[in-house]
Protein backbone atom coordinates (compact mmCIF):
# COMPACT_ATOMS: atom_id res chain seq x y z
CA UNK A 1 0.00 0.00 0.00
CA UNK A 2 1.57 3.34 -0.77
CA UNK A 3 0.56 5.48 2.87
CA UNK A 4 2.32 2.47 4.45
CA UNK A 5 5.71 4.06 4.62
CA UNK A 6 5.94 7.48 5.43
CA UNK A 7 3.04 9.71 5.61
CA UNK A 8 0.48 7.95 7.77
CA UNK A 9 -2.95 8.15 6.29
CA UNK A 10 -5.52 10.65 8.12
CA UNK A 11 -7.60 9.56 10.77
CA UNK A 12 -11.25 10.96 9.77
CA UNK A 13 -14.95 10.32 11.28
CA UNK A 14 -16.82 7.10 10.65
CA UNK A 15 -19.73 9.17 11.19
CA UNK A 16 -19.26 12.49 9.83
CA UNK A 17 -22.34 13.29 7.50
CA UNK A 18 -21.60 13.36 3.96
CA UNK A 19 -22.30 16.48 1.94
CA UNK A 20 -25.29 16.68 -0.72
CA UNK A 21 -23.05 16.66 -3.65
CA UNK A 22 -21.16 13.82 -2.45
CA UNK A 23 -24.40 11.72 -1.78
CA UNK A 24 -25.82 12.30 -5.13
CA UNK A 25 -22.37 11.42 -6.67
CA UNK A 26 -22.14 8.29 -4.71
CA UNK A 27 -25.80 7.22 -5.65
CA UNK A 28 -24.95 7.46 -9.17
CA UNK A 29 -22.70 5.46 -8.52
CA UNK A 30 -24.53 2.73 -7.20
CA UNK A 31 -27.09 2.96 -9.97
CA UNK A 32 -26.30 -0.54 -10.74
CA UNK A 33 -26.36 -1.67 -7.70
CA UNK A 34 -29.92 -0.06 -7.82
CA UNK A 35 -31.04 -1.60 -10.94
CA UNK A 36 -29.23 -5.18 -9.89
CA UNK A 37 -31.53 -4.80 -6.68
CA UNK A 38 -34.63 -3.51 -8.82
CA UNK A 39 -34.53 -6.92 -11.56
CA UNK A 40 -33.75 -9.56 -8.62
CA UNK A 41 -36.70 -8.56 -6.41
CA UNK A 42 -39.17 -8.36 -9.04
CA UNK A 43 -37.93 -11.93 -9.65
CA UNK A 44 -37.83 -13.02 -5.83
CA UNK A 45 -41.29 -12.19 -6.02
CA UNK A 46 -42.60 -14.21 -8.72
CA UNK A 47 -40.01 -17.54 -8.75
CA UNK A 48 -42.53 -19.55 -6.32
CA UNK A 49 -45.58 -18.45 -9.12
CA UNK A 50 -46.07 -21.09 -11.75
CA UNK A 51 -46.38 -18.66 -14.28
CA UNK A 52 -43.47 -16.61 -13.33
CA UNK A 53 -42.78 -13.39 -14.99
CA UNK A 54 -45.97 -13.74 -16.75
CA UNK A 55 -47.61 -12.20 -13.53
CA UNK A 56 -46.51 -9.03 -14.67
CA UNK A 57 -49.62 -9.08 -17.07
CA UNK A 58 -51.40 -10.74 -15.13
CA UNK A 59 -51.67 -9.07 -12.30
CA UNK A 60 -52.50 -4.99 -14.09
CA UNK A 61 -54.90 -6.98 -16.45
CA UNK A 62 -57.47 -8.86 -13.89
CA UNK A 63 -56.88 -5.83 -11.62
CA UNK A 64 -58.88 -4.02 -14.40
CA UNK A 65 -61.52 -6.47 -14.71
CA UNK A 66 -62.43 -6.91 -10.88
CA UNK A 67 -62.73 -3.08 -11.05
CA UNK A 68 -64.28 -2.91 -14.50
CA UNK A 69 -66.90 -5.53 -12.45
CA UNK A 70 -67.29 -3.44 -9.45
CA UNK A 71 -67.79 -0.25 -10.57
CA UNK A 72 -68.70 -0.47 -14.74
CA UNK A 73 -71.14 -3.89 -14.28
CA UNK A 74 -72.58 -3.97 -10.76
CA UNK A 75 -72.57 0.00 -9.44
CA UNK A 76 -72.75 1.40 -12.94
CA UNK A 77 -70.60 4.53 -12.25
CA UNK A 78 -70.12 4.99 -15.78
CA UNK A 79 -72.93 7.77 -16.70
CA UNK A 80 -71.74 9.97 -18.65
CA UNK A 81 -68.66 8.90 -18.95
CA UNK A 82 -67.38 8.06 -22.85
CA UNK A 83 -65.51 4.46 -23.42
CA UNK A 84 -65.49 4.08 -19.50
CA UNK A 85 -63.10 0.85 -19.68
CA UNK A 86 -60.05 2.72 -20.45
CA UNK A 87 -61.18 5.80 -18.79
CA UNK A 88 -61.21 3.16 -15.45
CA UNK A 89 -58.37 1.41 -16.72
CA UNK A 90 -56.11 4.20 -17.12
CA UNK A 91 -57.46 5.43 -13.26
CA UNK A 92 -56.51 2.26 -11.59
CA UNK A 93 -52.86 1.78 -13.14
CA UNK A 94 -51.98 5.64 -12.97
CA UNK A 95 -53.05 5.61 -8.88
CA UNK A 96 -51.31 2.23 -8.50
CA UNK A 97 -48.00 3.80 -9.98
CA UNK A 98 -48.65 6.39 -7.82
CA UNK A 99 -49.76 4.51 -5.18
CA UNK A 100 -46.94 1.74 -4.83
CA UNK A 101 -44.09 4.28 -5.87
CA UNK A 102 -45.47 6.19 -2.31
CA UNK A 103 -45.58 3.47 -0.53
CA UNK A 104 -42.44 1.70 -0.94
CA UNK A 105 -40.30 4.64 -1.10
CA UNK A 106 -41.64 5.07 2.50
CA UNK A 107 -40.91 1.48 3.74
CA UNK A 108 -37.08 1.76 2.34
CA UNK A 109 -35.73 2.30 5.38
CA UNK A 110 -37.58 0.19 8.01
CA UNK A 111 -37.97 -2.92 5.54
CA UNK A 112 -34.37 -2.25 5.11
CA UNK A 113 -33.05 -2.22 8.35
CA UNK A 114 -30.86 -5.01 8.12
CA UNK A 115 -29.31 -4.08 5.55
CA UNK A 116 -28.53 -0.49 6.56
CA UNK A 117 -27.14 -2.43 9.70
CA UNK A 118 -24.72 -4.32 7.79
CA UNK A 119 -23.40 -2.31 4.63
CA UNK A 120 -22.10 1.15 4.07
CA UNK A 121 -23.99 2.56 0.80
CA UNK A 122 -25.68 5.89 0.09
CA UNK A 123 -29.44 5.29 1.30
CA UNK A 124 -30.66 6.99 -1.45
CA UNK A 125 -30.20 4.03 -3.79
CA UNK A 126 -33.07 2.26 -1.57
CA UNK A 127 -36.01 4.54 -3.30
CA UNK A 128 -33.75 4.85 -6.52
CA UNK A 129 -34.35 1.22 -6.53
CA UNK A 130 -37.86 1.40 -6.08
CA UNK A 131 -38.49 3.72 -8.91
CA UNK A 132 -37.07 1.31 -11.42
CA UNK A 133 -38.68 -1.19 -10.31
CA UNK A 134 -41.92 0.50 -10.48
CA UNK A 135 -41.52 1.85 -14.16
CA UNK A 136 -40.45 -2.01 -14.74
CA UNK A 137 -43.98 -2.74 -13.43
CA UNK A 138 -45.14 -0.05 -14.92
CA UNK A 139 -44.29 -1.08 -18.61
CA UNK A 140 -46.31 -4.20 -18.85
CA UNK A 141 -49.42 -1.90 -17.43
CA UNK A 142 -48.84 0.61 -20.15
CA UNK A 143 -49.04 -2.66 -22.52
CA UNK A 144 -52.13 -3.83 -21.40
CA UNK A 145 -53.67 0.24 -21.15
CA UNK A 146 -52.83 0.66 -25.20
CA UNK A 147 -54.64 -2.68 -26.30
CA UNK A 148 -57.60 -2.07 -24.48
CA UNK A 149 -57.49 1.51 -26.03
CA UNK A 150 -57.29 -0.47 -29.40
CA UNK A 151 -59.51 -2.94 -28.80
CA UNK A 152 -62.07 -0.07 -27.27
CA UNK A 153 -61.86 1.49 -30.95
CA UNK A 154 -59.40 3.87 -30.17
CA UNK A 155 -56.76 5.15 -32.83
CA UNK A 156 -53.21 5.92 -32.30
CA UNK A 157 -53.01 9.54 -31.80
CA UNK A 158 -49.97 11.99 -31.05
CA UNK A 159 -51.52 12.94 -27.50
CA UNK A 160 -50.33 9.22 -26.53
CA UNK A 161 -46.65 10.89 -26.03
CA UNK A 162 -48.29 12.30 -22.87
CA UNK A 163 -47.73 8.94 -21.30
CA UNK A 164 -44.08 9.98 -21.32
CA UNK A 165 -44.37 12.76 -18.84
CA UNK A 166 -47.12 11.50 -17.05
CA UNK A 167 -45.15 8.70 -16.31
CA UNK A 168 -42.41 11.13 -14.72
CA UNK A 169 -44.27 13.36 -12.83
CA UNK A 170 -46.53 10.35 -11.21
CA UNK A 171 -43.35 8.74 -9.65
CA UNK A 172 -41.62 11.72 -9.18
CA UNK A 173 -44.51 13.10 -6.80
CA UNK A 174 -45.03 9.49 -5.66
CA UNK A 175 -41.76 9.60 -4.99
CA UNK A 176 -40.76 12.47 -3.49
CA UNK A 177 -44.41 12.22 -0.38
CA UNK A 178 -42.85 8.57 0.47
CA UNK A 179 -38.81 9.73 1.07
CA UNK A 180 -41.18 12.33 3.37
CA UNK A 181 -42.59 9.72 5.75
CA UNK A 182 -39.80 7.01 5.27
CA UNK A 183 -37.90 8.26 8.66
CA UNK A 184 -40.86 8.66 10.61
CA UNK A 185 -42.17 5.24 9.24
CA UNK A 186 -38.81 3.79 10.22
CA UNK A 187 -39.15 5.39 13.51
CA UNK A 188 -42.97 4.40 14.39
CA UNK A 189 -44.86 1.35 12.89
CA UNK A 190 -48.09 3.86 13.27
CA UNK A 191 -47.34 5.72 10.16
CA UNK A 192 -47.45 2.23 8.42
CA UNK A 193 -50.35 1.69 10.02
CA UNK A 194 -51.78 4.60 8.79
CA UNK A 195 -51.11 4.97 5.58
CA UNK A 196 -53.29 2.02 3.75
CA UNK A 197 -56.22 4.12 5.08
CA UNK A 198 -55.39 7.26 4.16
CA UNK A 199 -54.27 6.53 0.72
CA UNK A 200 -58.25 4.64 0.36
CA UNK A 201 -59.78 7.86 1.23
CA UNK A 202 -57.41 9.54 -1.03
CA UNK A 203 -58.21 6.87 -3.89
CA UNK A 204 -62.08 7.58 -3.62
CA UNK A 205 -61.47 11.10 -3.58
CA UNK A 206 -59.57 11.03 -6.58
CA UNK A 207 -62.50 9.91 -9.12
CA UNK A 208 -60.53 6.36 -10.21
CA UNK A 209 -64.20 5.21 -11.26
CA UNK A 210 -65.69 8.62 -12.20
CA UNK A 211 -64.32 12.06 -13.20
CA UNK A 212 -64.51 14.41 -10.34
CA UNK A 213 -63.90 17.31 -12.94
CA UNK A 214 -67.65 17.12 -14.10
CA UNK A 215 -68.90 15.13 -10.94
CA UNK A 216 -67.94 18.16 -8.68
CA UNK A 217 -67.94 21.17 -11.29
CA UNK A 218 -70.00 23.40 -9.46
CA UNK A 219 -68.10 23.22 -6.15
CA UNK A 220 -66.45 26.76 -5.21
CA UNK A 221 -64.08 27.36 -2.82
CA UNK A 222 -61.55 25.42 -1.24
CA UNK A 223 -63.34 22.02 -2.06
CA UNK A 224 -63.51 22.80 -5.28
CA UNK A 225 -60.18 23.65 -5.74
CA UNK A 226 -59.07 20.39 -4.27
CA UNK A 227 -61.13 18.60 -6.95
CA UNK A 228 -59.64 20.35 -9.48
CA UNK A 229 -55.93 20.43 -8.51
CA UNK A 230 -55.67 17.03 -6.57
CA UNK A 231 -52.75 16.02 -7.82
CA UNK A 232 -53.65 12.07 -6.90
CA UNK A 233 -56.82 13.28 -9.53
CA UNK A 234 -54.53 15.32 -12.15
CA UNK A 235 -52.34 12.50 -12.94
CA UNK A 236 -55.04 10.32 -13.41
CA UNK A 237 -56.93 13.00 -15.82
CA UNK A 238 -53.47 13.27 -17.97
CA UNK A 239 -53.40 9.23 -18.60
CA UNK A 240 -56.98 9.29 -19.79
CA UNK A 241 -56.71 12.43 -21.73
CA UNK A 242 -53.60 10.80 -23.81
CA UNK A 243 -56.38 8.40 -25.08
CA UNK A 244 -59.44 9.37 -24.72
CA UNK A 245 -60.25 12.84 -26.08
CA UNK A 246 -63.45 13.41 -24.51
CA UNK A 247 -60.70 13.97 -21.10
CA UNK A 248 -59.17 17.16 -21.09
CA UNK A 249 -56.64 18.55 -18.89
CA UNK A 250 -56.31 22.37 -18.38
CA UNK A 251 -52.95 24.55 -18.66
CA UNK A 252 -53.41 25.23 -14.80
CA UNK A 253 -53.95 21.46 -14.33
CA UNK A 254 -50.51 21.13 -15.93
CA UNK A 255 -48.87 23.69 -14.47
CA UNK A 256 -50.21 22.07 -11.16
CA UNK A 257 -49.10 18.74 -12.25
CA UNK A 258 -45.55 20.07 -12.82
CA UNK A 259 -45.53 21.88 -9.80
CA UNK A 260 -46.34 18.94 -7.41
CA UNK A 261 -43.91 16.60 -8.68
CA UNK A 262 -41.35 18.53 -9.02
CA UNK A 263 -41.68 20.38 -5.61
CA UNK A 264 -42.38 16.85 -3.72
CA UNK A 265 -39.81 15.26 -5.35
CA UNK A 266 -37.28 17.88 -4.20
CA UNK A 267 -38.14 18.75 -0.73
CA UNK A 268 -38.36 14.24 0.09
CA UNK A 269 -35.32 13.67 -1.27
CA UNK A 270 -33.91 16.84 0.61
CA UNK A 271 -35.90 15.85 4.20
CA UNK A 272 -34.48 12.09 3.48
CA UNK A 273 -30.74 12.48 2.65
CA UNK A 274 -30.43 15.44 5.98
CA UNK A 275 -30.98 12.24 8.20
CA UNK A 276 -29.43 9.67 6.00
CA UNK A 277 -26.56 8.13 7.85
CA UNK A 278 -26.30 5.97 10.73
CA UNK A 279 -29.06 6.61 13.19
CA UNK A 280 -28.24 6.17 16.98
CA UNK A 281 -31.35 4.13 18.04
CA UNK B 1 -5.64 -5.24 35.08
CA UNK B 2 -3.62 -4.58 32.23
CA UNK B 3 -4.37 -1.26 30.27
CA UNK B 4 -2.04 -0.47 27.29
CA UNK B 5 -4.11 2.19 26.04
CA UNK B 6 -3.68 6.26 26.27
CA UNK B 7 -5.94 7.69 28.15
CA UNK B 8 -8.72 8.87 25.67
CA UNK B 9 -8.60 12.50 25.53
CA UNK B 10 -5.00 12.11 24.69
CA UNK B 11 -3.77 12.57 21.57
CA UNK B 12 -3.46 9.28 20.10
CA UNK B 13 -4.76 10.10 16.48
CA UNK B 14 -1.29 11.64 16.49
CA UNK B 15 0.40 8.20 16.51
CA UNK B 16 1.86 7.31 12.86
CA UNK B 17 0.60 3.55 12.79
CA UNK B 18 -2.62 3.81 14.43
CA UNK B 19 -5.27 2.98 11.81
CA UNK B 20 -8.77 3.03 14.42
CA UNK B 21 -9.08 5.32 16.97
CA UNK B 22 -11.90 4.73 19.16
CA UNK B 23 -12.92 7.45 21.94
CA UNK B 24 -14.75 7.15 25.00
CA UNK B 25 -17.92 5.66 22.74
CA UNK B 26 -21.44 5.09 24.69
CA UNK B 27 -24.11 3.70 23.21
CA UNK B 28 -27.62 3.81 24.94
CA UNK B 29 -30.66 2.49 23.44
CA UNK B 30 -34.32 2.66 24.07
CA UNK B 31 -36.15 -0.50 24.11
CA UNK B 32 -39.93 -0.31 24.21
CA UNK B 33 -40.50 -3.21 27.45
CA UNK B 34 -43.60 -4.89 27.61
CA UNK B 35 -43.82 -5.34 31.49
CA UNK B 36 -47.19 -3.73 32.07
CA UNK B 37 -47.14 -3.26 35.66
CA UNK B 38 -50.64 -4.30 37.30
CA UNK B 39 -53.02 -1.81 39.07
CA UNK B 40 -55.32 0.56 38.01
CA UNK B 41 -51.94 3.00 38.08
CA UNK B 42 -50.28 1.46 35.61
CA UNK B 43 -52.51 1.59 32.81
CA UNK B 44 -50.80 3.48 30.43
CA UNK B 45 -48.00 1.17 30.90
CA UNK B 46 -50.21 -1.76 29.96
CA UNK B 47 -51.88 -0.12 26.92
CA UNK B 48 -48.62 0.95 25.05
CA UNK B 49 -45.82 -0.42 26.97
CA UNK B 50 -43.05 1.41 29.27
CA UNK B 51 -39.66 2.31 27.57
CA UNK B 52 -36.41 1.41 29.05
CA UNK B 53 -32.83 2.10 28.94
CA UNK B 54 -30.79 -0.04 27.81
CA UNK B 55 -26.73 0.76 28.59
CA UNK B 56 -24.70 -1.22 25.50
CA UNK B 57 -21.30 0.58 25.85
CA UNK B 58 -20.24 2.34 28.53
CA UNK B 59 -17.47 4.61 27.46
CA UNK B 60 -14.89 2.08 25.06
CA UNK B 61 -11.42 3.78 23.87
CA UNK B 62 -8.98 1.74 22.25
CA UNK B 63 -6.42 2.26 19.69
CA UNK B 64 -5.38 -0.44 16.70
CA UNK B 65 -2.46 -0.17 14.81
CA UNK B 66 -1.09 -1.64 11.73
CA UNK B 67 -0.85 -5.14 11.22
CA UNK B 68 -3.09 -5.87 14.44
CA UNK B 69 -5.55 -8.55 14.30
CA UNK B 70 -8.05 -7.89 17.57
CA UNK B 71 -10.15 -10.40 19.11
CA UNK B 72 -13.46 -8.84 21.46
CA UNK B 73 -14.14 -11.60 23.66
CA UNK B 74 -16.94 -11.23 26.26
CA UNK B 75 -20.55 -12.36 27.29
CA UNK B 76 -23.11 -12.25 25.35
CA UNK B 77 -24.49 -8.84 25.58
CA UNK B 78 -21.53 -7.25 27.27
CA UNK B 79 -21.62 -5.07 23.68
CA UNK B 80 -19.43 -6.76 21.32
CA UNK B 81 -21.18 -6.39 17.98
CA UNK B 82 -22.62 -2.81 18.87
CA UNK B 83 -19.21 -1.68 19.33
CA UNK B 84 -18.33 -3.49 15.73
CA UNK B 85 -21.32 -1.70 14.18
CA UNK B 86 -20.27 1.76 15.32
CA UNK B 87 -16.94 0.69 14.19
CA UNK B 88 -18.02 0.18 10.99
CA UNK B 89 -19.60 3.04 11.29
CA UNK B 90 -23.19 1.50 10.67
CA UNK B 91 -24.92 3.10 13.91
CA UNK B 92 -24.13 6.32 15.62
CA UNK B 93 -22.55 6.36 19.52
CA UNK B 94 -25.15 8.33 22.14
CA UNK B 95 -21.37 9.82 22.76
CA UNK B 96 -17.71 9.85 21.61
CA UNK B 97 -16.10 9.18 18.25
CA UNK B 98 -14.23 6.65 15.78
CA UNK B 99 -12.02 8.07 13.56
CA UNK B 100 -10.34 5.72 10.89
CA UNK B 101 -8.20 6.06 7.66
CA UNK B 102 -10.96 4.56 5.71
CA UNK B 103 -14.67 3.46 6.26
CA UNK B 104 -14.20 -0.15 7.74
CA UNK B 105 -15.76 -3.58 6.09
CA UNK B 106 -17.87 -5.16 8.47
CA UNK B 107 -18.15 -8.76 6.96
CA UNK B 108 -22.18 -8.96 5.96
CA UNK B 109 -23.05 -8.67 2.53
CA UNK B 110 -25.60 -11.20 4.05
CA UNK B 111 -28.16 -8.74 4.23
CA UNK B 112 -28.04 -8.27 0.38
CA UNK B 113 -28.21 -11.21 -0.77
CA UNK B 114 -31.89 -12.84 -1.61
CA UNK B 115 -32.91 -16.13 -0.72
CA UNK B 116 -34.65 -16.81 -4.04
CA UNK B 117 -32.24 -15.65 -6.19
CA UNK B 118 -29.44 -17.52 -8.10
CA UNK B 119 -25.86 -17.83 -6.75
CA UNK B 120 -24.85 -16.04 -9.44
CA UNK B 121 -27.07 -13.40 -9.22
CA UNK B 122 -26.22 -12.92 -5.77
CA UNK B 123 -22.34 -12.66 -6.85
CA UNK B 124 -23.95 -9.45 -9.16
CA UNK B 125 -26.01 -7.89 -6.58
CA UNK B 126 -23.40 -8.30 -3.26
CA UNK B 127 -20.37 -6.95 -5.62
CA UNK B 128 -22.51 -4.09 -6.51
CA UNK B 129 -23.65 -3.32 -2.81
CA UNK B 130 -20.15 -3.24 -2.34
CA UNK B 131 -19.31 -0.45 -4.52
CA UNK B 132 -18.15 -2.25 -7.62
CA UNK B 133 -18.60 -1.08 -10.74
CA UNK B 134 -20.39 -4.13 -13.52
CA UNK B 135 -16.45 -4.84 -14.92
CA UNK B 136 -15.33 -5.42 -11.59
CA UNK B 137 -17.89 -7.74 -11.03
CA UNK B 138 -17.44 -9.56 -14.07
CA UNK B 139 -13.19 -9.84 -13.12
CA UNK B 140 -14.27 -11.01 -9.54
CA UNK B 141 -16.63 -13.59 -10.52
CA UNK B 142 -14.49 -16.31 -11.40
CA UNK B 143 -12.31 -16.30 -7.77
CA UNK B 144 -15.25 -15.94 -5.78
CA UNK B 145 -17.30 -18.98 -7.33
CA UNK B 146 -13.79 -20.59 -6.90
CA UNK B 147 -13.50 -19.47 -3.12
CA UNK B 148 -16.55 -20.25 -2.07
CA UNK B 149 -16.71 -23.64 -3.82
CA UNK B 150 -20.04 -24.38 -4.34
CA UNK B 151 -19.61 -24.98 -8.03
CA UNK B 152 -22.45 -26.45 -9.94
CA UNK B 153 -25.27 -24.87 -7.53
CA UNK B 154 -24.01 -21.42 -8.31
CA UNK B 155 -27.12 -21.13 -11.11
CA UNK B 156 -29.59 -22.59 -8.50
CA UNK B 157 -31.21 -20.66 -6.02
CA UNK B 158 -29.71 -19.64 -2.96
CA UNK B 159 -32.32 -21.12 -0.74
CA UNK B 160 -31.64 -24.48 -1.96
CA UNK B 161 -28.38 -23.98 -0.51
CA UNK B 162 -26.84 -25.67 2.82
CA UNK B 163 -25.81 -23.12 5.17
CA UNK B 164 -22.25 -24.04 5.26
CA UNK B 165 -22.97 -23.11 1.31
CA UNK B 166 -24.14 -19.98 2.11
CA UNK B 167 -21.58 -18.94 4.78
CA UNK B 168 -19.07 -19.82 2.03
CA UNK B 169 -20.49 -17.69 -0.66
CA UNK B 170 -21.08 -14.83 1.54
CA UNK B 171 -17.57 -14.71 2.84
CA UNK B 172 -16.50 -14.71 -0.53
CA UNK B 173 -18.40 -12.21 -1.85
CA UNK B 174 -17.47 -10.10 0.88
CA UNK B 175 -13.78 -10.60 0.87
CA UNK B 176 -13.66 -10.16 -2.62
CA UNK B 177 -11.87 -7.20 -2.33
CA UNK B 178 -9.10 -7.15 0.01
CA UNK B 179 -10.23 -4.06 2.78
CA UNK B 180 -7.74 -2.49 4.60
CA UNK B 181 -9.87 -2.63 8.18
CA UNK B 182 -11.59 -5.70 8.03
CA UNK B 183 -14.68 -6.43 11.16
CA UNK B 184 -15.68 -9.56 11.46
CA UNK B 185 -18.87 -10.34 13.72
CA UNK B 186 -17.68 -14.40 13.95
CA UNK B 187 -21.38 -15.37 14.15
CA UNK B 188 -21.48 -14.84 10.42
CA UNK B 189 -18.27 -16.56 9.77
CA UNK B 190 -19.09 -19.96 10.15
CA UNK B 191 -17.68 -23.31 7.93
CA UNK B 192 -15.94 -26.34 7.61
CA UNK B 193 -12.15 -26.53 8.08
CA UNK B 194 -11.21 -25.80 4.24
CA UNK B 195 -13.02 -22.70 4.81
CA UNK B 196 -11.50 -21.68 7.67
CA UNK B 197 -8.00 -21.89 6.28
CA UNK B 198 -9.32 -19.89 3.44
CA UNK B 199 -10.56 -17.41 5.61
CA UNK B 200 -7.41 -16.97 7.48
CA UNK B 201 -5.42 -16.49 4.12
CA UNK B 202 -7.86 -13.54 2.87
CA UNK B 203 -7.63 -12.27 6.84
CA UNK B 204 -3.38 -12.55 6.52
CA UNK B 205 -4.02 -10.83 3.44
CA UNK B 206 -5.80 -7.98 5.27
CA UNK B 207 -2.80 -7.74 7.51
CA UNK B 208 -0.11 -7.74 5.42
CA UNK B 209 -1.53 -4.97 3.70
CA UNK B 210 -0.54 -3.53 6.64
CA UNK B 211 -4.48 -3.10 7.40
CA UNK B 212 -6.04 -4.36 11.04
CA UNK B 213 -8.61 -6.87 11.35
CA UNK B 214 -11.10 -7.26 14.24
CA UNK B 215 -13.01 -10.30 15.24
CA UNK B 216 -15.91 -10.56 17.93
CA UNK B 217 -15.60 -14.09 18.95
CA UNK B 218 -17.08 -16.56 21.58
CA UNK B 219 -14.57 -19.38 20.82
CA UNK B 220 -11.51 -18.50 22.50
CA UNK B 221 -9.69 -21.52 20.62
CA UNK B 222 -10.04 -20.31 17.23
CA UNK B 223 -9.43 -16.34 18.65
CA UNK B 224 -5.62 -17.19 19.92
CA UNK B 225 -4.62 -19.04 16.81
CA UNK B 226 -5.89 -15.73 14.20
CA UNK B 227 -5.11 -12.90 16.65
CA UNK B 228 -2.65 -11.25 18.25
CA UNK B 229 -4.45 -8.68 20.64
CA UNK B 230 -7.49 -9.29 22.81
CA UNK B 231 -10.14 -6.94 24.20
CA UNK B 232 -12.27 -8.06 26.81
CA UNK B 233 -15.80 -6.52 26.82
CA UNK B 234 -17.86 -6.66 29.97
CA UNK B 235 -21.08 -4.99 30.71
CA UNK B 236 -19.87 -2.21 28.31
CA UNK B 237 -16.82 -1.38 29.18
CA UNK B 238 -13.00 -2.73 28.37
CA UNK B 239 -12.21 -4.92 31.22
CA UNK B 240 -8.97 -6.05 29.90
CA UNK B 241 -7.07 -4.86 26.33
CA UNK B 242 -3.20 -6.79 26.08
CA UNK B 243 -1.70 -9.93 24.39
CA UNK B 244 -4.29 -11.99 23.30
CA UNK B 245 -2.44 -15.07 25.75
CA UNK B 246 -3.19 -12.77 28.37
CA UNK B 247 -6.50 -12.08 27.63
CA UNK B 248 -8.15 -14.99 26.75
CA UNK B 249 -6.10 -16.98 30.10
CA UNK B 250 -8.18 -14.38 32.58
CA UNK B 251 -11.28 -14.28 30.78
CA UNK B 252 -11.27 -18.38 30.54
CA UNK B 253 -10.81 -18.31 33.62
CA UNK B 254 -13.05 -15.92 34.74
CA UNK B 255 -15.70 -17.56 32.87
CA UNK B 256 -15.20 -20.87 34.54
CA UNK B 257 -14.93 -19.32 37.88
CA UNK B 258 -18.35 -17.32 37.42
CA UNK B 259 -20.11 -20.53 35.84
CA UNK B 260 -19.43 -22.08 39.10
CA UNK B 261 -21.01 -19.26 40.98
CA UNK B 262 -23.70 -19.61 39.08
CA UNK B 263 -24.24 -23.15 39.38
CA UNK B 264 -24.10 -22.68 43.14
CA UNK B 265 -26.65 -19.86 43.31
CA UNK B 266 -28.63 -22.41 41.74
CA UNK B 267 -28.04 -24.95 43.90
CA UNK B 268 -28.36 -22.54 46.96
CA UNK B 269 -31.52 -21.79 45.96
CA UNK B 270 -33.20 -25.69 45.27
Amino acid sequence: MATLDGSAPALTSVHERTPLSRSLRDTWRYRHFAQQLAQSRIMASRTDNKLGLLWEFLNPLMTALVYYLAFGVILGTKKGIENFEVFLIAGVFTWALMSGTLVECSETLSKNARMILSMRFPTLVLPLSVIMRQLLTWLPMLVVLAAAALVTGEPLRATWLFLLPVTVLTVMFGAGVGLLLAHPAARTRDVAAFLPFTLRAWMFMSGVFYDPATRFADVGGPVGWFFHYNPGSVYMSITRSAFLPSVTVSANQWIAAVFFAVGMFVVGSLVFWRKEGPSND
Amino acid sequence: MTDLLPAAGENSSGEANATIVVRDVVATYKVRSQRGGTGVANWRARLVGTVNEVHALRGVSFTARQGESIAIVGRNGAGKSTLLRIIAGLQKPTSGEVLAIEHPTLLGVDAALLPQISGARNITLGCLALGMTPEEVEQIRPSIVEMSGVKDFIHNPLNTYSSGMRARLRFAISTARTPRLLMVDEALATGDEIFRGRSQDRINSVLDGAGTVIIVSHSMASVQSMCTRGIWLHEGQVRMDGPIVEVSESYRAWAIAEDRRQRKLAQDRE
